[in-house]
């Protein structure tokens, strides 16, 4: 505890403080009144005086979270050039603040303030850190927690601090305030919510001084719901309770066809084949879609599809030639576990605690990747616990409750892992070394022992691997993160939006757009021995997912509470298969077997060599983060489909799909039908025939003999062409 | 290290281990003497009692003669004839004896360069299904039996397809000989039932499927990074009964089995071996034993005698293990130790050892060792005395040596105390695998063999990344090869051990060698005759070699492996070494610590080889610091002067031998061209012959009297007979003149360096004489 000043000066701000006051203020608190002032003015953002360097030679923690330190900094430091008590207003501190002298951060104060004036006092009655007795911050409250608003409604926040002796203050105007959904609200200075003109959820993440706090509005659309689809189980139930609330009434059930196309592209990253979209069409069964899903979790197509994203989050990379067999093994494991329906407890637990070789636990290629404790750490935090710690390294987070002491605690686990040469080159066995697993606490540079989130250091022999108690604790059916994490990653591969956005970021100040739901799909998926297939069947069995994307004349807005199927483009991969497909093309990928799907491609290293996957986003597996994928639409991607050679030449090589049915001698309008099978797994409607067999007359009128041929294969090519450059096509919807 | 699946069979253990440390540097040039390669070896396997063709590649394969096993099996090659009756290149028919013992054995080509590095071979009784190659596409499957023993090499990257009809409730098993069977491939696949849903993958070198339909089910397969070419072959076992992986093998005794589709067996509660399903286990009585093992389509592990059953709990208190006991159980699962006690008194030197690997298992044990101190009260205390993974490097090390990744630990007892030895396998600690190990306490001094590993030394790399060579199983006529012995669990203690081998063919002249007190290394050397005729020789009494088994390094993609296999083999090339060294003589040479010793060395040179000789000092220590002895040109003798100070050597025995390199010129077809060349001679013989008949013939017609016609008429027939004669011969002559010429002319003598070694050495360093 750093001591005030001087006593000397104690009499006269005695004085001071008698003359001026009404009543008896309460002493002022260094870490309790002065630190929120310069938070609230950002201060010591990481912008400004919070870096880790400083400004211009006047450091500060980061949002004031170590007030030892800025005290020391403030008063101290320079020979306490920065303060004046004999003249408070002449405090460097000041006269930059309100932008009296030169100041890079510009005006951050107004002498009229309340924050100026309390600055003033505290610095003419000796700058006092406060005594050890002071009351210590606990908790902050937002009232009102939570609220249903209109749409463009206000609402004033007050937020209160609670102290360690039971006392509170209104901190209102020194809290921050900030709106998940930017889209939905936003947020003035002094706390006040403005919504714009969107139903649906908002939360306001509301911090002062290290303690984070949410307010929740939910905006009802106020339409009626009179009626509903039918349930088909628990997770229509809860967003079906949500749309009610709301007032906002969903779009109706698709229809097969689109179905097919919709859950075989989600759970195979392929098209329907022809024979299985016509054989699912003529199905009367009241089951054939349920039966469609479990066929479809039982094909090799959902585990290669399925491995494919998880051998990107997990960094199957190939950034040395010799790795490529440790990623061929580690892709060949992630596939066969995915079609084991491995539960998923024991998937993280054979990554985390993965030891041994490539050979003989292919898993150990995580830790190639990832190579020191802290980076371990960090990937599994967001990977299995949607939690991210990245900033906690340095310094607490700002976003969350989350220490350094519980960074390097959560990296501790990681303490020990080891390698050694395995013989073969550039590959490593990975164990456990004996020995008590700590980290060194950077700030404190107090060993850190294992230490889960949110509990107690856990007690361990030298001889056990930390890491499967770190596994035992994830997989435990009472935590907080791992199901949850899981469940809404998987929420998000369907909806095109998870319960919590980011997926990986999921934190008490980011709340979920239906946390019933995501609480009763973790519960069911920790209780059901975390069965992969199984959460997934129970999503694609929903009516939730079988909602149509036509939205109803309320739903058209709605962006988080899956009134509606969110559209959503095929990922590269998947693309890349469909051109493929629709083209009747085998792709020639290096190493691997003419016509192998992208989707089953073991690394990233087939991004350099194919434009169209680094163009449609393919990610390079260098994160634990799904952000890496990008899905978004650009003009090189357009342009790409409209006139890229590959695809050029794919649609008018001999031999080719457009050659074949130039040739195939049955009527136009069956071939026609078959390349809207095959792209779009539905007929084509009575324009969209007219349109194609008078586009395949232009191109053959008044043509003979070979003329006439070349005039069919180039209208076919001009079809083919137009579907994979149609958004039907594009997108699974 | 690569997974192995199943043991190779019953007369020797097989390992694919990587290189894990590489000699030190060294300015030597490698090796260029001609030396059979062998690369591939196509087809991995056959029947016994079948005729099959073998297609062989690789490098210096000249004037193939056969096939050499190992164990010694009296096979018959005979060349492939092609529709012109000619030889085709790389192919051999090969007969295998109807009484050939199943199991696998160890291949050499044997041609003009004599041996050539192994490959595996698996002789059994399943029947055999030869995949064309062609059958890349579900469609142009190839209609197999359940029951059988699938071959192929993937020339392409494609999957090779087959199919078969199953009924409903069978169930398959299939195993691949991968890395046992020294190839690239590393098998994995696909089993996709009659509605053409994947029902089981080949992962880990099995598969094994319930069938649930009845019909035509088809199986893909294909190297993981699709590989292809010669060396990417396979040999897949499939059958419908059941499949061994382990038992104990006790004649006496009730055994316990360990494997897959066994008869009335109870599955394991998760005791895997593989990443698949759990094995099951069952106890049979001896004579039912060897029908169950003949059942089974693979050779079984043989688990250490009086292993205690995998579900068995272990006691609270560690049981107590003597000097001189083991003890034999599996692994705990995740990693988690398993703990002995061993009490101790002064004077006992022991070594405490864990077997697993070297038995096999797919296995890297860590060895922890704590001193257990009890208070009054009974309370224990630990306190770590020795954590070990991995064997000691080895101080001098062989050219090539395997990873040993079992830990030994070696103790001399000054005080009576009391151990904690705990063993855990950190390797197996997140695959849910669980495999046995023996932990063994051995007391010293011993003299033992029994876990030497013997290696065809090489000349150390020229940079540290290679070139790695395959050391020659070779003798030329004349020359000396050496081969390094290593038994890293030796003590300070232990006693020299003779190196001995027996029974060597005529022409092998055994120099002996010797493992110093306390060494860990030794070599053998052998001796060929100058005359000795080619033959092979299986050096039974040494346990394992150590070889090559890739020569060619594809940066890009692989890495080379060591093959550890059955007893190193010599073989005898009917060409004159470059040299024989003789240093010292058969007797101990002695010498005190700290003083210096000259060693007379003598090389008996080819006429052909006049380079400077340089020879260093192998076994004594290590190379980097080893002392040269270097022989000036044509210089037959020389002297080697050890300074016992400078080296450290300390009072003890010491065995050592001196290798170098030594280049000679060499012919490649050096046979055929003295065949030639002698034909030459004949024909110059002959011609000369022909002439003196001529000159007789002419002579005879002089000395006839003109007048005696009929007998002038005879001279005069001689002499055109004569003439006649000559005059073929002088044609026979230039015939093989230019025969000769011509072979002279395509293969010039090319320089090639040979490594050649000394006798064995022995040296006593003796303490020094007290001032």
């Amino acid at each position: 505890m750093p001591k005030p000043l001087s006593l000397f000066i104690l009499p006269f701000i005695g004085v001071a403080w008698t003359a001026s006051a009404q009543e008896s203020p309460r002493k002022l608190n260094f870490a309790n009144d002065i630190v929120p002032i310069l938070t609230k003015g950002s201060c010591n953002s990481g912008g400004c005086h919070g870096k880790a360097s400083g400004q211009n030679g006047f450091k500060l923690s980061l949002l004031g979270f170590e007030p030892e330190e800025d005290y020391e900094h403030i008063v101290k430091e320079a020979r306490g050039r920065r303060l004046f008590p004999a003249s408070p207003e002449q405090s460097l501190l000041l006269t930059k603040g309100t932008a009296q002298l030169p100041h890079g951060g510009g005006k951050k104060l107004d002498p009229t303030s309340e924050d100026y004036q309390d600055l003033v006092r505290w610095i003419r009655e000796g700058m006092p850190y406060g005594s050890p007795d002071d009351p210590k911050l606990v908790r902050i409250s937002v009232d009102p927690p939570i609220r249903t608003m209109p749409l463009m409604g206000k609402q004033q926040l007050k937020v209160l601090a609670h102290y360690t002796d039971g006392s509170t203050r209104d901190v209102t105007r020194r809290a921050l305030y900030e709106a998940n959904e930017k889209a939905m609200a936003e947020t003035s200075e002094t706390g006040e919510v403005n919504l714009f003109d969107l139903p649906g959820d908002v939360a306001v993440m509301v911090r002062y001084q290290g303690k984070v706090s949410t307010f929740r509005a939910t905006i009802p659309l106020g339409a009626p719901v009179d009626t509903l689809p039918p349930v088909s189980n628990f997770i229509d139930d809860l967003v079906f309770a949500k749309l009610k609330t709301i007032g906002m009434p969903p779009s109706g059930l698709t229809d097969d066809a689109t179905f097919l196309r919709r859950v075989t592209l989600d759970l195979t990253g392929r098209l329907p084949t022809v024979a299985e979209m016509k054989d699912f069409l003529a199905s009367s069964h009241a089951d054939k879609r349920a039966t469609r899903v479990d066929e479809l979790l039982d094909s090799a197509e959902y585990a290669e599809y399925f491995a494919n994203k998880w051998s990107s989050l997990l960094r199957n990379q190939r950034t040395q030639p010799l790795y490529a067999r440790g990623s061929y093994l580690f892709w060949s494991w992630i596939r066969d576990s995915m079609a084991d329906n491995k539960p998923f407890d024991q998937f993280a637990r054979e990554v985390v605690a993965a030891s041994g070789s490539l050979d003989q636990h292919p898993p150990v290629a995580w830790y190639r990747q990832v190579k020191e404790p802290k980076q371990q750490m960090e990937d599994v935090a967001q990977l299995f616990l949607g939690t991210r710690m990245q900033c906690a390294q340095c310094h607490h987070h700002p976003f969350e409750k989350w220490s350094q002491q519980d960074y390097y605690g959560l990296a501790a686990f990681f303490a020990n892992v080891s390698r050694k040469a395995s013989g073969a080159k550039d590959e490593e066995v990975i164990f456990n070394k004996r020995g008590t697993a700590q980290m060194t606490n950077i700030r404190s540079k107090q060993p850190v022992m294992p230490t889960s989130l949110g509990a107690q250091s856990v007690a361990l022999k030298p001889e056990q691997d930390p890491r499967h108690a770190l596994a035992d604790w994830m997989s435990a059916k009472e935590n907080p993160f791992f199901a949850h994490t899981l469940v809404n990653r998987y929420w998000k591969h369907f909806f095109n939006r998870g319960l919590v956005e980011p997926e990986d970021d999921m934190r008490e100040t980011n709340p979920p757009v239906n946390p019933e739901l995501l609480q009763a799909l973790a519960s069911d998926f920790a209780a059901n021995g975390y069965d992969l297939k199984r959460l997934i069947r129970t999503i694609t069995t929903s009516t939730t997912y079988q909602i149509s994307a036509v939205p109803n004349e309320f739903n058209a807005k709605d962006r988080q509470n899956f009134s509606r199927f969110y559209p959503k483009r095929l990922n590269a991969e998947v693309l890349y298969d469909a051109v493929n497909t629709l083209l009747e093309t085998a792709s020639q990928f290096a190493g691997q077997a003419p016509g192998t799907r992208a989707v089953a491609l073991p690394d990233n290293s087939y991004n350099q060599s194919t434009y169209f996957l680094t163009v449609f986003g393919r990610p390079d597996s260098s994160s634990a983060c799904e952000c890496e994928r990008t899905q978004e639409a650009s003009l090189a991607q357009s342009l790409h489909l409209l006139n890229a050679a590959d695809i050029q030449t794919q649609l008018s090589r001999d031999q080719g799909r457009a050659d074949k049915l130039a040739k195939d001698p049955r009527p136009d309008d069956d071939k026609v039908g078959d390349l809207y099978h095959i792209a779009l797994s539905r007929d084509p409607t009575a324009s969209e025939m007219k349109l194609a067999l008078t586009h395949l007359g232009k191109k053959t009128a008044g043509k003979a003999d070979a003329a006439l041929q070349a005039g069919r294969k180039e209208a076919f090519e001009d079809i083919l062409w137009a579907l994979l450059n149609t958004k039907e096509f594009l997108f699974n919807h | 290290m690569r997974t192995r699946l199943f043991p190779t069979g019953q007369c020797f253990g097989l390992l694919l281990i990587a290189i894990t440390a590489l000699a030190p540097l060294s300015a030597w040039s490698q090796a260029t003497v001609p030396t059979p390669v062998l690369t591939s070896l196509y087809p991995l396997g056959a029947q016994p009692g079948t005729t099959i063709e073998v297609t062989f590649k690789g490098t210096d394969l000249d004037g193939p003669t056969g096939l050499h096993f190992s164990p010694a099996l009296s096979v018959t090659a005979k060349p492939k004839l092609n529709a012109k009756a000619q030889p085709e290149p790389n192919k051999l028919l090969l007969t295998l004896p109807a009484e050939s013992a199943v199991g696998s054995y160890e291949v050499r080509f044997v041609g003009t360069y004599g041996l050539s590095n192994p490959r595996v071979f698996h002789i059994s009784s399943a029947a055999i299904s030869e995949s064309p190659g062609t059958n890349t596409q579900a469609s142009s499957a190839l209609r197999i039996p359940p029951d059988t023993a699938l071959q192929g090499t993937f020339k392409t990257a494609a999957p090779h397809w087959f199919e078969f009809e199953a009924k409903a409730g069978q169930r398959l098993l299939a195993a691949f000989h991968g890395s046992d069977s020294a190839v690239r491939t590393r098998l994995v696949g696909s089993l996709i039932d009659p509605k053409g849903r994947e029902i089981a993958r080949l992962r880990d070198g099995m598969l094994d499927a319930k069938l649930a339909e009845s019909g035509l089910h088809r199986l893909k397969i294909h190297d993981l990074m699709f590989g292809a070419g010669d060396d990417y072959a396979y040999r897949l076992s499939l059958t419908t009964g059941p499949l061994v992986w382990a038992a104990t093998k006790d004649a006496q005794t009730a055994s316990t089995v360990y494997g897959w589709n066994l008869p009335d067996a109870k599955v394991t509660q998760n005791l895997r071996v593989t990443a698949g399903t759990p094995l099951e286990s069952l106890t049979v009585e001896p004579a039912a034993l060897a029908p169950l093992l003949a059942s089974s389509s693979l050779p079984a592990f043989s688990l250490p005698p009086g292993i205690e059953a995998h579900d068995a709990t272990p006691s609270p208190t560690p049981p107590v293990l003597a000097i001189g006991q083991a003890a034999s159980a599996w692994f705990p699962a995740q990693g988690e130790f398993r703990s002995f006690d061993l009490k101790f008194k002064p004077g006992e030197v022991f070594t405490i050892v864990v077997e697993s690997s070297q038995l096999g298992f797919p296995t890297d044990p860590i060895l922890l060792i704590e001193n257990v101190k009890k208070d009054a009260a009974g309370t224990e205390t630990l306190t770590l005395q020795a954590e070990v993974n991995d064997a000691p490097a080895l101080v001098p090390a062989p050219s090539l040596r395997p990873a040993l990744l079992d830990p030994l630990y070696a103790f001399d007892a000054k005080a009576e105390g009391h151990f904690r030895i705990s063993v855990s396998d950190p390797m197996n600690a997140a695959n849910g695998r669980r495999f046995p190990f023996t932990l063994r306490v051995i007391p010293l001094p011993q003299a033992d063999l029994s876990r030497a590993t013997a290696s065809h030394p090489t000349l150390p790399p020229a940079a540290p990344t290679g070139p790695i060579e395959i050391g020659t199983a070779n003798i030329w006529r004349g020359g000396i090869q050496a081969i390094a012995v290593s038994l890293p669990q030796r003590h300070a203690l232990s006693p020299a051990i003779e190196l001995k081998t027996a029974a060597l063919p005529p022409g092998f002249i055994s120099l002996g060698g010797f493992i110093g007190k306390g060494q860990r290394l030794g070599y053998l050397a052998v001796q060929a005759a100058a005359d000795a005729p080619p033959s092979a020789a299986i050096l039974s009494d040494l346990r394992q070699t150590t070889h090559l088994n890739w020569t060619v390094r594809d940066s890009n993609r692989e890495n080379l492996f060591l093959h550890v296999g059955g007893p190193p083999v010599l073989g005898l090339v009917a060409q004159a070494a470059p040299v024989a060294v003789q240093a010292g003589n058969a007797a101990m040479l002695e010498v005190a610590a700290g003083g210096k010793l000259d060693i007379p060395v003598k090389a008996n040179r080819h006429a052909a080889f006049t380079d400077v000789l340089t020879l260093k000092v192998l076994g004594l220590v290590d190379p980097t610091k080893a002392p040269v002895i270097t022989l000036p040109a044509k210089a037959a003798d020389g002297k080697l002067t050890l300074d016992t100070k400078a080296l450290a050597l300390a009072p003890g025995e010491y065995g050592f031998i001196l290798q170098g390199p030594a280049k000679m010129p060499v012919r490649r077809n050096a046979p055929e061209l003295a065949q030639a060349e002698s034909a030459a001679q004949k024909a110059t013989a002959t011609q000369a012959q022909a002439q003196k008949e001529v000159d007789a013939a002419n002579a005879a017609v002089k000395a006839v009297p003109p007048e005696n016609k009929e007998a002038l008429q005879a001279a005069q027939a001689r002499l055109k007979t004569a003439t006649a004669g000559l005059a073929e011969a002088a044609k026979a002559k230039a015939a093989a003149e230019k025969t000769a010429q011509d072979l002279a002319a395509k293969s010039p003598p090319k320089d090639a360096t040979f490594v050649v070694y000394s006798n064995p050495i022995r040296l006593l360093v003796k303490e020094a004489p007290k001032k």
